[in-house]
């Protein structure tokens, strides 16, 4: 879950705004009236650029390589293959593209899986346009956003296949496991690095590896399953 | 009581016996007959009691005897009688004691006619057939009866009409119109094969075309004589009419004469011979015709007066001839006839009709005694004419002269001299009439020991005392003269040898006492061996004796007869266990377990063909030696003993045992047997056995108290065939009961039986004498019943007779029924379970596509909300934030999409709410305490409190319906909506804790707390706080969880914040409770 308290501009951003580079983003919605709405919002903002926008997965995944965008916005309900699957299949061709989720409705499993696939973290499409630019100035930042009960999951799924697979993928280190422990109580970035007497964006680090070592873990798991060695 | 009885004999009830035969005595030149008078049956005489001699002594001398007694025998060496009579009246079964009609059947039974039916007769029992019990007999009244070779019976009526009896069924036979009513007196069949009737008036009726002949000329026209046909027609049948005959040729008459020249004579009676000639008896006079010459006269009738009613050549060439009034008589060439009549055991005098049977009896049917049968003796009995005074025999010997002296149990000494009968007594110089022991030395000289007064010699007519014989009053029971001539005499004061008037005593010098000697004898070597009665048996060898009792194994310490045979071995008669063998020092036992008909043995004897004579209390029994030593040394089980009693001709079958001699052999090879009832005499070489197996007849069934009558074997088995007959028994019939018989006329008691029904029975069992078997509760099957039998003499029919029965099943029984109860049974049940287990299937698949299709619904409905509502409200959301940037200038305006925008977000709130709740997706606790944790993460965190979850990582998967889950969420909002509202807290922990299915959520704040109201306090009313403004978001919660079966715990004070606790059961069931 994104902040709820929005996120002061970057001087340093804002200093770069002026120049021609600006960050590049991609969106992937099918209500086109929505998608407009989207492009319009983020062009609006001096630092980032839409550089492509598509209806549908597939149409992303056959084009959006080619625009390699820094973050890309992706709505999870898609018709045909939907976001989570793209993600999946578009983080190999994107592999420093920090890919965020849009949705609708805070749906753990919908959210859980697509942050499997490789997704950074996701936004509420009810989010006004202040809160949609601060998202997206925190992902480029290196921030990632986890609810408690996403690091509930995370937790979960740690905790089950730890003892068995610690050979095949990272184990959480325990920091990491500390963090999403914390993070599954309840505790917020602030309180966690209060706790643990650390800088928020070394939460937001740690959060960010953990984010990968699920992904890894995924598709490790992934991997044995078609080969059938986990099985 | 000084006679002892041995065995008692049971007396048979069908059978009469005429023991008291008297014969005619004025007529001097029949032959005679001895009297009898039944007797008590004296066998044994044990060993007396000195004083009781004494008291004897002292009655005896007061019974006078005065005249000496003789009797002349005349005619005839022996007068014993050659056959013995049997006959049976209504008394016995017999329908009337008419018998009109008899033969021998082929089937081996004797067929009777009579004025109350046929009947049929095996010797024991007698099967009627009236026109009761026979539809198809004419009539019961019956006169003739012929069996044809085709073993159909024709039976002709006293009312003219002829049935007969053909397969077992009797029908009636047409007769032409104008066949006279009247008696049919004969049947028979002409050499053509065509069966002839004859009526009283001499008619003729062929009974194949009903063709009738007129009687022939009657050769004495006024004559009364019955007419009759030959008897015993061989080929040519004859007629026989008032005098004069006919030969019945081609169909028709034709007249015939047995003429040798002397003149035309009045025939009376014509019965074929078996050596092709015939009989007649014609002018008073009894010859023999064949191949037209006399060859054979029997001399004038022995009879005056009557008409001859039959004749019937026996299987001993013998010529039977009965009459109306004078009884029967029996002719052999060279021999006087033998008659009998009502005096000598014939039950009437006036005889209908006569048939001689396949095993040498003579059956005769009389016209008010009923039924007789005369069967050959092959034991003669001897009586003088005062019948031994009714005393039985003890002792006998034989003179050099031939004659025989028989001493008696008070009736003094007989002697038997060329048929005469002398009596001898105290008139005599006997001292008693009780001769116990009477022996003729080699030298001539008739020693007689006497009870209580030693022995005596005979001089001449008179007797004295044996001189030197001491001590003179002793009981003498026996007397043996060895090879040295040696006389030793066996007393109550034990072994004595006498020789030269001197007397030497054995026994009390050695140390033995043998105060009752009963038997002696001398072996090869010269000892002498002898019997006592109680210890054992005794050896005196070179003067010293030996004794041997049941401890060397002699069977018996009671010895009565005591035979050396010429290889030295030992044969011991005891007194109650049969035989003992003595062979090379060993003692065998041969008793009534090996088949000796008696364990009472008497006399042994053995004649020159090697079989030993036994005299027992059974009769007189004969056995192979040879048998006897086999089964001694245990090669064979058994013996075969024949038994010679009182159809043999035995007055009584108890013999006089315990004297010695017992028994003597007469130099023809006779042996002569004391009894009770007189002396018997039996010669060995006559003696055959009954070599014909017995016919054996399985003739009806008794099925639960019904009677079904078997029938006899079919015409078409006559060939060799056994048929086969079947019974069937219906189901519910308990109890079979299967009579049968065996075609035996000698001993009709001693038939035996062994059946068997396989395969219930896999052995044969003996079933004794009785003719009858009884099963009960045979289970439903198929069994074939099979009898043997064998005749008196032992010798089996091991074809015997069979029997199909088949008995029923009840239907319940029957395998089909068993198979199909069993399978509808078995359908019945799969059938039910199918049907009971299809419908909770249908149930349960119903339900479950109920709550698929719910699901269904329900994910159709979340998917909705989701896609379209979710899509809608997101544009919503963009349009009024990008109208609001727009508008900036228009603060209204402004101000009121600022309102549409966080009503649509808000809307969205609520459908997320709403897609969660409705998703089956969602439906297990794991999800529930996710979304319970984001929900009071987000709500909270929006209100400024911290939020602190304790939720534990790991809970099961339990599944949680959608109604439970979504009330437990509204309870869970209710609290955290009404800390956000009144607590003023500032952090709030969420606990979730599962205890098997017991859910407990606990919401603590550290607000301000409150007073909790009395409904939810212990005791407090529900009412009352519902009415409050305060209770009722606390009520709202307990609506909620009690919906679920679950209940909220709130426990709060004012300043120490709230713990509020909700409770739920996982696996609360509304349903189940209700």
């Amino acid at each position: 879950m994104p902040k709820s308290q929005p996120i002061k501009p970057d001087p340093i951003a804002k200093a770069a705004a002026g120049k021609p580079a600006k960050i590049a983003i991609g969106i992937v919605e099918d209500d086109t009236r929505a998608r407009k709405m989207f492009v319009d919002w983020i062009n609006r903002a001096p630092e980032f650029q839409v550089v492509c926008d598509f209806g549908s997965a597939e149409s992303a995944l056959a084009g959006m390589a080619a625009f390699a965008p820094e973050i890309v916005l992706m709505d999870i309900n898609l018709p045909e293959m939907n976001g989570v699957e793209c993600v999946r299949r578009l983080k190999p061709l994107l592999p420093v593209t920090q890919l965020v989720m849009l949705t609708v409705y805070e749906d753990d499993d919908h959210i859980y899986n697509a942050l499997q696939a490789g997704a950074t973290g996701y936004l509420l499409k009810e989010a006004s346009r202040p809160e949609l630019i601060a998202a997206l100035q925190e992902v480029h930042r290196g921030g990632s956003p986890m609810a408690s009960n996403i690091a509930r999951k995370v937790c979960q799924s740690f905790q089950q296949k730890a003892p068995k697979d610690t050979s095949v993928t990272d184990g959480l280190s325990t920091r990491e496991n500390e963090v999403l422990v914390l993070l599954a109580r309840g505790f917020l970035y602030k309180e966690i690095a209060e706790s643990l007497q650390i800088a928020v964006p070394t939460v937001n680090s740690y959060i960010r590896r953990i984010y990968e070592k699920l992904h890894v873990q995924s598709r490790s798991q992934a991997v044995a399953r078609y080969s059938g060695e986990n099985k | 009581m000084r006679l002892l009885s041995i065995q008692a004999r049971p007396v048979h009830v069908i059978k009469t016996h005429y023991d008291d035969r008297r014969m005619p005595r004025p007529d001097p030149a029949k032959p005679r007959i001895n009297d009898m008078t039944p007797q008590r049956s004296t066998a044994i005489l044990r060993g007396m009691h000195p004083r009781s001699n004494r008291l004897i002594c002292h009655w005896l001398a007061g019974v006078v005897f005065t005249a000496l007694l003789v009797w002349a025998e005349e005619g005839r060496a022996t007068n014993g009688e050659p056959y013995s009579i049997e006959s049976w009246q209504t008394d016995q079964g017999l329908p009337q004691n008419s018998v009109t009609a008899i033969f021998q059947g082929l089937d081996g039974y004797i067929w009777l006619g009579t004025y109350n039916g046929l009947v049929r007769f095996d010797g024991v029992r007698f099967v009627v057939f009236d026109s009761v019990n026979s539809p198809g007999l004419k009539n019961s009244r019956i006169t003739s009866l012929f069996q044809t070779s085709d073993k159909v019976i024709w039976i002709g009526h006293e009312s003219g009409d002829i049935s007969c009896l053909r397969a077992g069924r009797f029908t009636s036979n047409r007769l032409p119109r104008d066949w006279p009513g009247e008696e049919i007196v004969s049947l028979s069949q002409d050499e053509e094969g065509d069966v002839w009737a004859l009526n009283n008036s001499g008619r003729l009726l062929r009974l194949r075309d009903q063709k009738i002949l007129p009687p022939p000329a009657p050769q004495k026209p006024d004559s009364v004589a019955r007419p009759s046909f030959s008897d015993q027609a061989h080929g040519e049948t004859f007629v026989l009419f008032r005098g004069s005959v006919a030969l019945i040729h081609k169909g028709e008459l034709m007249a015939a004469a047995f003429d040798d020249g002397t003149g035309t004579n009045y025939t009376e009676r014509v019965c074929g011979s078996k050596d092709g000639g015939l009989w007649v008896i014609d002018h008073g006079r009894i010859r023999k015709w064949r191949q037209n010459a006399w060859v054979e006269d029997l001399g004038p009738y022995t009879w005056t007066n009557s008409f001859i009613t039959a004749a019937c050549e026996m299987r001993d060439g013998s010529l039977c001839v009965s009459t109306m009034e004078s009884g029967l008589f029996i002719l052999k060439p060279g021999q006087p006839a033998l008659h009998f009549n009502h005096t000598n055991g014939l039950p009437h005098d006036w005889v209908r009709c006569l048939t001689d049977d396949h095993e040498g009896n003579l059956w005769v049917g009389t016209g008010g005694g009923g039924l007789c049968v005369l069967r050959p003796t092959k034991v003669t009995m001897h009586s003088p004419p005062d019948d031994w005074e009714s005393r039985g025999v003890l002792s006998v010997t034989r003179a050099h002269n031939g004659d025989l002296w028989a001493g008696t149990e008070g009736a003094g000494l007989y002697r038997f001299s060329a048929g005469q009968w002398r009596q001898y007594g105290p008139e005599n110089g006997l001292p008693n009439r009780f001769i116990w022991s009477v022996l003729e030395d080699r030298a001539g000289n008739l020693w007689v020991g006497t009870w209580g007064n030693g022995l005596f010699l005979r001089q001449e007519e008179k007797f004295v005392p044996a001189p030197g014989f001491q001590p003179s009053k002793i009981q003498v029971t026996a007397l043996y003269e060895d090879k040295a001539g040696a006389l030793w005499v066996g007393t109550g004061a034990g072994l004595l040898r006498y020789q030269n008037g001197a007397v030497t005593l054995y026994g009390h010098d050695e140390g033995v006492t043998f105060l009752d000697i009963r038997t002696i004898t001398q072996s090869a070597d010269g000892s002498i061996w002898f019997g006592t009665m109680g210890g054992g048996l005794g050896c005196l060898r070179d003067g010293r004796i030996t004794t041997y009792t049941k401890q060397d194994g002699l069977c018996s310490d009671f010895i009565l007869s005591l035979y050396f045979d010429s290889v030295n071995t030992l044969w011991v008669g005891t007194l109650d266990d049969g035989l003992s063998r003595m062979k090379n020092g060993y003692f065998t036992t041969i008793s009534a377990t090996n088949g000796l008909a008696n364990n009472v043995i008497g006399h042994v004897a053995e004649d020159a063909d090697g079989w030993l004579w036994l005299s027992s209390q059974s009769g007189i029994l004969r056995v192979s030696k040879t048998e006897l030593n086999r089964c001694a040394d245990g090669l064979n089980q058994s013996v075969e003993c024949l038994i010679y009693g009182k159809n043999q001709g035995l007055s009584t079958v108890a013999c006089s045992a315990g004297f010695q001699p017992s028994g003597v052999q007469t130099a023809d090879g006779h042996l002569w047997i004391p009894t009770a009832k007189g002396l018997a005499e039996v010669d060995p070489r006559l003696l055959e056995k009954n070599v014909f197996p017995p016919p054996v007849r399985i003739e009806s069934a008794d099925i639960g108290g019904r009677l079904t009558p078997i029938v006899s074997l079919t015409a078409s088995a006559s060939n060799g065939l056994i048929a086969i007959r079947t019974l069937t028994i219906p189901p519910d019939k308990q109890r079979l009961s299967l009579k049968f018989t065996a075609l035996s006329y000698i001993e009709p008691e001693a038939v035996r039986f062994r059946y068997r029904l396989a395969p219930l029975e896999t052995a044969w069992v003996e079933g004794g004498t009785r003719r009858s078997v009884d099963y009960s509760y045979v289970p439903p099957g198929e069994y074939e019943f099979t009898v043997m039998a064998c005749n008196n003499d032992g010798v089996w029919n091991q074809v015997g007779d069979s029997l199909r029965v088949i008995v029923q099943p009840h239907y319940w029984q029957t395998a089909w029924f068993k198979i199909t109860v069993s399978v509808a049974g078995i359908l019945t049940v799969a059938g039910t379970v199918f049907v009971l287990t299809r419908q909770r299937e249908r149930r349960k698949l119903a339900r479950l596509r109920q709550e698929a299709t719910l699901e269904r619904e329900r994910t159709r409905i979340a998917q909705d909300i989701h896609d379209d509502l979710g899509a809608s409200l997101t544009r919503m959301t963009m349009l009024s934030h990008s109208a609001m940037d727009e508008s900036s200038t228009l603060p209204e305006l402004n101000a009121t999409l600022g309102q549409i925008h966080l009503t649509a977000r808000e809307v969205t709130r609520t459908m997320d709410e709403i897609v969660w709740a409705v998703n089956p997706r969602h439906d297990s606790l794991d999800s529930l305490a996710n979304y319970l944790g984001r929900f009071a993460q987000t709500f909270l965190s929006t209100a400024g409190i911290r939020c602190r979850l304790d939720l534990p990582l790991d809970i099961p998967a339990l599944p949680l319906t959608a109604e439970m889950r979504h009330n437990i969420f509204l309870a869970f909002k209710e609290c955290v909506n009404n800390i956000v509202r009144h607590s003023k807290a500032t952090e709030v922990t969420v606990a979730l804790q599962l205890q098997g299915a017991e859910l407990r959520l606990l919401i603590q704040d550290n607000g301000r707390g409150f007073k909790v109201p009395e409904p939810f306090a212990p005791g407090g009313l529900f009412e009352r706080a519902a009415r409050s403004s305060k209770g009722n978001g606390l009520l709202s919660i307990h609506r909620r969880m009690s919906e679920v079966g679950g209940y909220c715990h709130i426990d709060s004070q004012p300043g120490t914040g709230t713990k509020v606790e909700l409770l739920a059961n996982l696996k609360y069931n509304p349903r189940k409770v209700l």
